[in-house]
């Protein structure tokens, strides 16, 4: 009985001790997860009370609709306080019948409490968490972001719910690429400018072609990433890819749709995928798509600008290989499978291969088979001459 | 037959080199062959285990080093063989390798009663080796190319670098599946071969396989005392020495004749030369832009002003209980005014508590400064109802 007892009581410690093993290993992986989330989200803590009460919109409208109505703050700024009435009646929550009060909870009565902010900032930090009241699964999404993780750092320029979305006229812009690229325009003028002298900026921006990557095609909406996040730019050629490798899409602009495919037969592509397999958060030194035919400025290979035009391609290839000389550009296949008309030699080379070694290895083959078979046969030739004598 | 005669086929030096051979084509082809087959699941593991495809690329260039010194070592060892030891050059293929290997098939199908008599080194063992010559003369010059390929396209056109890449990868899957089907067959299957893990064979296998030997004159080794085998090793040992430096500085050279690519290059340059944060000018507010320009409101209490006050006071100031007992919702209530007066004088803004009360102070309505300008003018103008 004792024996028992303290047997059932080692296994139970064993299977405590494990389990609190398999926790701890577990926590390795998901704590930090959960610390950059909690990090955010704790910077964002103003917790504003339900509201109380509903009030119609009508109400705070009678006077928030009073143009250049303002409150000055301490830094020297206005806080405008005009909603315009038909602006916010056509926004989404207007449409969805979404009150005043629903946000600004505590402004249920006049007069209204004081405001405990100094600047203007400071407004549309504390109501970042209201936003995020409702859309939790964007807190979740943005809280993985870059511009979560600036704010972490203490970047209050970073982007908040209201810098893209506007605070009174918020409105659906998935499905416009052009306001999404306009909107990222507010702060990212500099890259927008680059990104408007690109294929796809001009395609997007003057031709209103819906077919090209807007900003957050690449970079997300609310988890956005970009170049500085580990394994960005080893994940960026499947960016790339979704488009590029899609032949009907590419048929339309006479783009080559194995472009993809080529790079990662290179010696380029194959370490970029290896990477991006075998240690997805590690840098490597080996170009990308982006490092040679740019990032925000991709220019047609036809452009005489674009980095990868033949007469620029050696300047490009530079960048990596400072010694390279004219001839060393021509090494790159230029995203062709080699065929007669492109890279004959590799091609011929490759079908030299093809016959030699199956040629090669049939007749090792032959004579291996033949070997093996003799001495099958001599075995039982043995065997059975043995029986005899 | 415990005491069997014993035939000194390799020499310990030649099991040495063999072995090292054997580490370095081993290494050479594991790592070579998951970077040609680089999607494949049993790469990755191996570029997992290995610590990630530079170090598996490292290890291949290591392993080629030790390559170039057993060619160099083994260049030593057959100009010694034949210069110094004046000794047989067994390996050289010739007429009797072909009526061997006919003369093995035909045997194999049955047309011959016999196997054919091989020498030192069977047909099978010649093809080895010159297939192992052949595959390292490609292996080198195409290796070359790929570890110097900018040195190789001052030379060469540029497209001679995926060509060697392409020659590079076929000559290896080449080179391991002879070694692996035909090396492998002939000395584990068809007969488990020691003499390279002890260095001899017996009678009975000399007779099985290498024949010819047995009838052959002997090979004597020269006398080391003779003085014109010394003078050969004199000059052997200077004219090789003088050789091993070159090839040496050759292979040195073929390791560092140049920076391919740099460790880590230069930023783009568009990411280099921008600013992320390049907020627009002026920077735009979050807030929807305040209304700094109202429509105009109108002429008279019908046309826009009676709508203005219903809307903007008429919350508090309504028909019944206004607010002060005013009523704004109507042109007469207006005039009336509530507890402390008309909120419009007709002709006198300036005692019009509509502008009074809003103008300034704590009154919760207000207006801004153009509607309330109009407004004045409105007032001015004698408040017109229609």
């Amino acid at each position: 009985m004792k024996i028992k007892l303290k047997q059932m009581l080692h296994s139970k410690l064993i299977s405590i001790t494990f389990l609190f093993l398999i926790i701890f290993i577990a926590s390795l992986f998901v704590v930090p997860k959960i610390i950059v989330s909690a990090e955010a989200s704790e910077l964002f803590s103003y917790a504003p009370s339900t509201a109380s009460e509903t009030i119609p919109v009508e109400e705070c409208l009678s006077c928030h609709q009073v143009p250049e109505m303002f409150l000055p703050l301490e830094s020297g700024e206005r806080l405008y306080l005009t909603v315009d009435p038909d602006a916010f009646a056509a926004s989404i929550h207007g449409q969805q019948e979404v009150v005043c009060v629903d946000c600004h909870t505590e402004f249920t009565g006049y007069p209204h409490p004081e405001l405990a902010i100094e600047n203007r900032r400071e407004v549309s930090i504390q109501l970042t968490q209201v936003c995020m009241n409702c859309h939790p699964e964007e807190k979740d999404l943005y809280a993985k972001g870059r511009h979560a993780q600036e704010f972490v750092k203490g970047n209050l320029n970073t982007a908040l719910c209201v810098d893209c979305h506007t605070s009174h006229q918020v409105k659906d812009i998935r499905n416009s690429k052009v306001e999404i690229a306009e909107t990222c325009q507010k702060c990212h003028a500099g890259i927008y400018e680059i990104y408007h002298s690109s294929v796809h900026g001009v395609a997007l921006l003057d031709d209103l072609n819906f077919d090209v990557p807007t900003c957050s095609d690449c970079h997300e909406a609310h988890a956005n990433t970009g170049p500085g996040d580990p394994g960005f730019v080893l994940f960026s050629p499947k960016i790339c890819e979704s488009c590029h490798a899609d032949e009907i899409l590419m048929s339309k602009y006479g783009v080559r749709a194995d472009v993809f495919e080529t790079y990662v037969a290179d010696f380029h592509g194959t370490t970029v995928a290896i990477f991006e397999k075998v240690s997805p958060d590690q840098e490597t030194n080996k170009p990308v798509c982006i490092d040679c035919h740019g990032v925000h400025d991709i220019r047609s290979p036809d452009d005489e600008n674009s980095s990868v035009m033949k007469e620029n391609l050696l300047e490009t290839c530079q960048r990596c290989h400072p010694e390279a000389t004219s001839d060393f550009s021509d090494s790159w296949l230029g995203h062709y499978t080699p065929d007669l008309e492109h890279n004959p030699l590799v091609y011929l080379v490759n079908l030299f291969y093809y016959v030699i070694i199956p040629g090669t290895m049939g007749g090792l083959f032959l004579f291996i088979g033949t070997d093996v078979w003799r001495r099958y046969k001599d075995k039982r030739s043995d065997d059975s001459g043995g029986e005899e004598e | 037959m415990s005491q069997q005669e014993k035939f000194l086929r390799f020499p310990l030096y030649r099991r040495i080199e063999h072995w090292t051979m054997v580490i370095s084509f081993v290494t050479l082809a594991v790592t070579g062959l998951v970077q040609r087959y680089s999607g494949n699941p049993v790469s990755e593991l191996v570029f997992t285990l290995l610590g990630g495809i530079e170090s598996v690329r490292i290890i291949h260039r290591i392993a080629s080093i030790v390559l170039m010194l057993v060619t160099i070592f083994h260049f030593g060892e057959l100009f010694y063989g034949w210069y110094v030891k004046r000794g047989p050059l067994s390996m050289l293929p010739g007429k009797e390798d072909l009526v061997a290997a006919w003369k093995q098939l035909r045997y194999n199908l049955g047309f011959e009663r016999a196997a054919p008599k091989q020498g030192f080194y069977t047909f099978e063992e010649k093809f080895e080796y010159w297939a192992l010559i052949w595959g390292t003369i490609i292996m080198g010059i195409s290796g070359f190319f790929l570890w110097n390929p900018i040195t190789a396209a001052k030379y060469l056109p540029g497209e001679w670098i995926p060509v060697a890449k392409a020659a590079h990868g076929n000559e290896a899957v080449l080179a391991v599946l002879a070694v692996a089907f035909w090396h492998f067959y002939h000395v584990f299957i068809k007969h488990f071969n020691t003499s390279m893990y002890f260095g001899t064979m017996t009678r009975e296998e000399m007779e099985h396989y290498h024949p010819l030997v047995l009838e052959e004159e002997p090979y004597i080794l020269p006398s080391p005392k003779d003085p014109a085998f010394k003078r050969r090793k004199k000059t052997f040992t200077i004219t090789y020495g003088v050789a091993a430096v070159i090839m040496l500085a050759a292979v040195f050279g073929f390791v560092r004749v140049e920076e391919t690519a740099v460790e880590s290059p230069p930023e783009i340059a568009e990411i280099a030369d921008i600013e992320a944060y390049s907020p627009a000018i002026p920077t735009p507010s979050p807030s929807a832009i305040p209304l700094l320009q109202a429509p105009s409101i109108g002429t008279s209490w019908e046309d826009g002003f009676g709508d203005l006050f219903a809307e903007r006071c008429g919350e508090c100031h309504k028909s019944e209980g206004g607010f002060a007992n005013l009523d704004l919702t109507n042109y007469q209530g207006a005039l009336k005014g509530g507890n402390s007066g008309p909120a419009i004088h007709p002709g006198a803004s300036g005692i019009s508590l509509i502008i009074i009360w809003t103008y300034d102070g704590e009154h919760p309505g207000k207006f801004g400064a153009d509607e309330l300008a109009e407004i004045r003018q409105w007032i001015d103008a004698g408040a017109p109802e229609k």
